[in-house]
């Protein structure tokens, strides 16, 4: 139940008290007979310090509109000022001592009852001017972005090392900036103030999408990243989901919509990525609800793009590091069901890129490098489970790239698993045997030999890193050492 | 090291418990929920053990909308002019809340013969009916 509806609920409750308690007091006052002298004291009294409550709840969470404080003020200002009449009058014929003032009370709980009506005026005209003003905005947002469309408007200057806005584009982020700031200023639990903002915006973003025009999309960009802001600010995970739910049906649109597959990949991968920065920004307290529901929204968006008929050319490798993003965060606050989707899907995202893809659109390397990064951060936190799935999931692509006869250059490959295992063999020595084992299996259920690749493995990580190197060298010194000691046994 | 499907919609939550065993086994295991998500994904890769509910969602693909969209799916793949070899089938096990005889039956016609009800079953349960299945599989 949202705030308002509380607070109007309490009122009622709390006059429906104030009448009880006012005919038990002058019940048990007059032995058996209601006065209604006293009743009508009695209630007035309570009502008088009741109704300061209102007052103080108005005054307390009323969030000013913009344009619109006046009109709302007035509607107060003016059942106010019926009820201070009636009370007027009530004391005044309570002076002039007349004794039967039933029906003043009978109207003082009226005036009371009515300034519930407030209430319903102020619940429609914070929606309503809510809604004014985002629609008001957008209009005017829409107006400036077809006069962009249609070439009027455009001053700015566009080159390669500086892209400046014209007036019209400057105004149109003004008005942006301006609907987020209302967005973080007056969206709370409990009103729908942030999803009519964020409807707005999205749908503007989504409509300005189809115009297809370099200073739009520029624009659009921008746009995109004062989203992004709001997602990162906004105050709770409910608010950050509609977000991204509202972002992901924006990239599925565009992915199901034609056009150049540059354009879709800069859109669909830049809102891949807001997903994920929202979802994983340090600033923010998120939990493992929302970072599942982010992975979820980043692989719908992967399988829509590639289980197309003709899948869409994005840059996979993007998505491969969102997801890696996603699963680092969820390692390092012990999200296991998140780290175990996270991995999932990179594995998915390469074996159907391996399918549907040209293979040097495969973003193989990528996801190995992931796969090595993600499983030497769980190695450092003694996650075992993590470091092993890492492993096989390198072992896996590896070993489909050797079935599958794939033109891919699996040192580079082998190069990741070799420098994750070094990394866990230095770091995380508990798992040496699982690893000197594993290896010999590769090598009898694989055919494939890590001894084959170890000088391949050392140039390229010569080319990394001297740390890299240095880890790795120890490790091809360990694992002989290991070798031979388990010969001996 | 094995490749595990589980075409489970309550994997993620409520039977999470099951997954850990495994995974701690070094096997791999990718879940999906929903019986549309189930097909498309054994289209994509080779699995080496698919373990497969019967009371899931149908998802995305309609023609999965059944009483036991799980069934469905079976169903699918075997009649989808696949002419699928013994060795594939002994892979799928049917891992089910379901007793209803007329249905175990249906199974049981489409040539599955692992099917396991997950009542009162110890986590450790399911990794120790992966091993079966991939031990029974390597004599074969």
């Amino acid at each position: 139940m949202s705030n308002r509806y509380k607070e109007f609920f309490a009122i009622i409750a709390v006059l429906l008290f104030a009448l009880l308690i006012s005919i038990l007091v002058s019940h048990f006052n007059t032995n058996g007979e209601i006065n209604s002298v006293d009743f009508a004291q009695i209630l007035a009294e309570l009502l008088a310090v009741i109704f300061v409550l209102p007052q103080v709840i108005i005054q307390l969470t009323l969030r000013p509109q913009r344009g619109d404080i006046k009109s709302i003020f007035s509607g107060f200002i003016r059942f106010y000022l019926f009820y201070y009449i009636i009370a007027i009058i009530f004391l005044a014929c309570n002076i002039a001592g007349l004794s039967d003032i039933k029906y003043i009370t009978f109207f003082m709980f009226l005036s009371a009852l009515l300034l519930i009506f407030p209430y319903f005026y102020f619940l429609i005209q914070e929606y309503s001017t809510s809604a004014n003003f985002f629609n008001e905005n957008k209009n005017k947002m829409l107006k400036q972005i077809k006069a962009l469309e249609k070439g009027e408007n455009t001053n700015g200057s566009e080159n390669n090392n500086e892209l400046r806005f014209s007036i019209a584009e400057q105004k149109i982020l003004h008005l942006i900036e301006e609907c987020k700031e209302y967005v973080l200023t007056y969206g709370k639990e409990g009103n729908n103030i942030f999803s009519i903002g964020v409807d707005t915006l999205t749908e503007l973003v989504e409509t300005s999408y189809h115009y297809n025009k370099t200073t739009i999309d520029n624009l659009l960009i921008e746009i995109l990243e004062i989203i992004t802001d709001l997602g990162i600010k906004a105050e709770s995970d409910n608010f950050k989901s509609y977000l991204n739910k509202k972002l992901f049906q924006i990239a599925d649109s565009i992915l199901e919509s034609s056009g150049s597959d540059d354009r879709i990949n800069l859109f669909v991968t830049k809102i891949v990525m807001i997903i994920e920065k929202i979802s994983t920004h340090e600033t923010s307290v998120i939990s493992q609800e929302l970072l599942k529901e982010s992975i979820v929204l980043v692989q719908k968006t992967s399988r829509t793009s590639l289980r197309q008929a003709t899948p869409k050319l994005i840059e996979y490798h993007l998505l491969a590091e969102a997801f890696k993003r996603m699963g680092v965060y969820s390692i390092n606050k012990s999200f296991e069901n998140t780290t175990r989707d996270a991995l999932q899907n990179l594995g998915n995202l390469v074996e159907m890129s391996m399918r549907k893809l040209p293979i040097e659109d495969v973003p193989i390397y990528k996801i190995c490098d992931v796969l090595t990064e993600i499983g030497v951060i769980a190695s450092k936190k003694k996650q075992e489970v993590f470091v092993i799935q890492c492993i096989n999931r390198i072992i896996l692509i590896i070993a489909d790239i050797k079935t599958q006869n794939l033109k891919v250059d699996i040192n580079l490959c082998m190069a990741s698993l070799l420098e994750l295992i070094a990394n866990v063999w230095v770091f995380f020595d508990v798992m040496a045997d699982w690893m000197s084992l594993r290896l010999y299996k590769m090598s009898v259920e694989n055919s494939i030999d890590y001894k084959e690749y170890i000088d391949s493995t050392k140039e390229i990580l010569e080319a990394k890193s001297v740390i890299s190197t240095t880890i790795f060298n120890d490790f091809v010194d360990g694992i002989d050492g290991h070798s031979a000691e388990e010969n001996n046994h | 090291m094995a490749r595990i499907l589980w075409i489970e919609d309550e994997a993620r939550d409520q039977l999470i418990e099951y997954v850990g065993p495994i995974m701690r086994n070094g096997h791999i295991i990718d879940i999906v929920e929903d019986a549309s998500e189930g097909y498309q994904r054994l289209k994509e890769a080779i699995f080496d053990v698919i373990i497969c509910d019967l009371l899931i969602k149908a998802g995305s693909d309609y023609s999965f909308d059944a009483q036991y969209p799980g069934l469905a799916l079976l169903k699918r793949l075997f009649n989808d002019g696949n002419d699928i070899p013994d060795h594939i089938k002994n892979r799928i096990m049917v891992f089910t809340a379901v007793v209803d005889a007329e249905i175990i039956q249906q199974i049981k016609d489409l040539g599955i013969k692992r099917i396991r009800t997950k009542k009162n079953m110890e986590k450790t349960k399911l990794r120790f009916f992966v091993e079966e299945i991939l031990t029974a599989n390597q004599m074969n």
